[in-house]
């Protein structure tokens, strides 16, 4: 998969710009603040429907004239022998709702995520370890949404039925929710996949990080591991659905006193170690990169075993903080990806550049060359 | 600015809290009215005057009806050992499509939304209970196929289970004369997880 043509209006500090990118390496050049995330942003909004750094749709729209964003685009899915052009726009009016289009027709953002995948890789990533559960939890929501359709609907089902328990615990305290035994049925899903999922990383991100790291490296994150905290504990998936009503009537009498739902998915975490310890106070910034970098690798490839197509890659920034072979080793990786687009505010490996099609942005302007 | 007579302004204002109906076609709706012959106005205003009067629900099923027990509920050549279960009265239009499916229905007034404010005790799930005697051998759930509708059917079966009937949901996935290149992922996978022994 691929993206042929982007066209901005209004959007952050772009009046309006158009990129036509190329297969391989596209490289946003440019100095701090030039607007290098904001394309990445624009082309993640463009895919997914929101930003990928978390921002709300008012806060994409250019300041000064324009009351509106939007971002239109061209591009191709599936295999090269069978591939399909996909039309996409998505557009933003203050105090109005989103509009998405694929091929014109108005979707839901769901829709979206059958379509392009994207990983996306910037210097925040290191909130894996650093930060809350709810920022794990997100990471862990945006990859599996985007490899599983029903997983997307599962979790959307969930958040729904969720609020609806905890609208019924303040009004109805010390009765059994009539929405617990959906609960059960939708978490346990959601659990399921959350479990393969980080099994999945768990196998494939320590071989990344020892290929970033170099095979040499004394310091090798050898033992690197990714464990599920899952608020329910169980041995195996298939008893999910039984360890999960167990919980939720021992608990029942605490929800009843919070009045809040304390027992099911929305309470998950991952532990991210290295040698048994938490990499948040082990590894050096430059260490703590690299493993963030392996984690998106091995979801890069998750979603490939899941859709039989490699994501396109939004790297923001990969390279900063690594050594030099660090940088060799990394770009490496990169070579295999039909698509990625990466921005810098220096030189990225040869091995990158030699073969890519390189912007330089400057003053809101977007200059090929 | 030139305002309009004030009776037209107060049907307009009438019509436009009907649901589905704006300003406009409220607007629309009532210059219609002003133009019909005075017979017309007055059996539109009798009719609704009608349903209002004679109209009430059934204390069976809480199903609409003029009479009391419904017309439903005493047909005997219905199937009397079926309680089919729906959200609103206007649910059993839709399933009076069904073939060879002639059961007796009940109406539970909507569906658990505590959001909404409404919680198990605003519908007619006791109603329900009270009605499973020997001759009911089977309690269909057709709640609409959405969150609240599915939480609805999954607190219905543990109520009516202890009363040793069987309890069956409608099944979802694929609408007949669809075809299967056009369905999403999720409808298909819900197709499949519902899939039967031929």
């Amino acid at each position: 998969m691929r993206i042929d043509r982007i066209v901005l209006t209004n959007f952050r500090n772009f009046e309006s710009g158009e990129l036509t990118p190329a297969f391989g390496a596209n490289i946003f050049f440019g100095d701090n603040g030039a607007g290098k995330t904001n394309l990445l942003e624009a082309l993640f909004t463009l895919c997914l429907g929101r930003s990928q750094r978390g921002a709300r749709d008012v806060m994409m729209v250019r300041e000064g004239n324009g009351d509106f964003f939007r971002i239109e685009g061209i591009g191709h899915i599936g295999q090269p022998s069978s591939e399909q052009e996909v039309k996409l726009a998505c557009a933003y009016q203050k105090g109005g709702r989103k509009k998405i289009t694929v091929d014109e027709n108005p979707v839901r953002i769901s829709r979206l995520y059958q379509l392009f995948r994207i990983v996306s890789m910037a210097p925040e990533d290191v909130s894996l370890f650093s930060g809350s559960p709810g920022t794990r939890r997100r990471f862990l929501d945006l990859h599996l949404s985007q490899g599983s359709p029903t997983y997307l609907a599962d979790l959307t089902d969930y958040n729904k039925a969720l609020a609806q328990k905890n609208s019924f615990l303040k009004n109805s305290p010390g009765m059994e929710c009539p929405f617990d035994p959906l609960l059960i049925q939708l978490g346990s899903n959601i659990m399921k996949a959350r479990h393969n999922y980080i099994e999945f990383l768990n196998n494939n991100a320590p071989d990344y990080y020892r290929k970033i790291a170099g095979e040499q490296s004394e310091r090798s994150l050898s033992s690197f591991s990714a464990s599920y905290k899952p608020n329910v504990d169980f041995e195996t998936p298939d008893e999910i659905a039984s360890c999960f009503e167990d919980k939720l009537n021992r608990y029942r009498p605490k929800e009843s006193i919070l009045e809040m739902a304390i027992v099911g998915p929305h309470r998950d975490d991952i532990e991210f170690t290295v040698s048994g310890f938490p990499i948040k106070g082990y590894g050096s910034m430059g260490e703590q990169r690299s493993a963030a970098v392996a984690v998106m690798m091995a979801s890069a490839d998750f979603l490939e075993e899941k859709q039989g197509e490699k994501p396109i890659l939004l790297l923001d920034e990969v390279f900063a903080e690594l050594d030099p072979s660090r940088r060799e080793n990394l770009a490496a990786l990169f070579e295999s990806f039909e698509q990625i687009f990466l921005t810098t505010a220096v030189a990225p490996p040869a091995v990158l550049y030699d073969n890519a099609r390189v912007y330089h942005i400057a003053d809101g302007k977007i200059r090929e060359g | 600015m030139y305002k309009s007579a004030e009776s037209v302004g107060k049907l307009v204002s009438q019509l436009s809290r009907l649901p589905g109906i704006g300003r406009k076609t409220a607007g629309r709706l009532a210059f219609h009215i002003l133009k019909i012959s005075d017979e017309e106005a007055r059996e539109l205003a009798a009719s609704i005057i009608d349903v209002k009067e004679k109209v009430g629900n059934c204390s069976i099923c809480f199903n609409i009806s003029e009479s009391d027990p419904c017309a439903l509920c005493t047909d005997d050549k219905r199937d009397k050992s079926i309680i089919c279960v729906v959200e609103e009265a206007s649910d059993i239009i839709a399933l009076g499509k069904a073939e060879d499916f002639n059961p007796l229905f009940h109406v539970l007034g909507g569906k658990l939304s505590p959001l909404d404010g409404i919680g198990p005790d605003d519908l007619y799930i006791k109603e329900l209970l009270s009605r499973l005697d020997d001759s009911i051998s089977e309690v269909v759930v057709a709640t609409n196929p959405d969150v609240e509708g599915e939480a609805t059917a999954i607190y219905l079966n543990k109520l009516i289970k202890p009363f040793g009937v069987k309890v069956t949901r409608i099944a979802r996935g694929l609408p007949v004369g669809g075809d299967l290149e056009y369905a999403d992922g999720v409808t298909i996978t819900r197709a499949l997880q519902g899939r039967q022994e031929l």
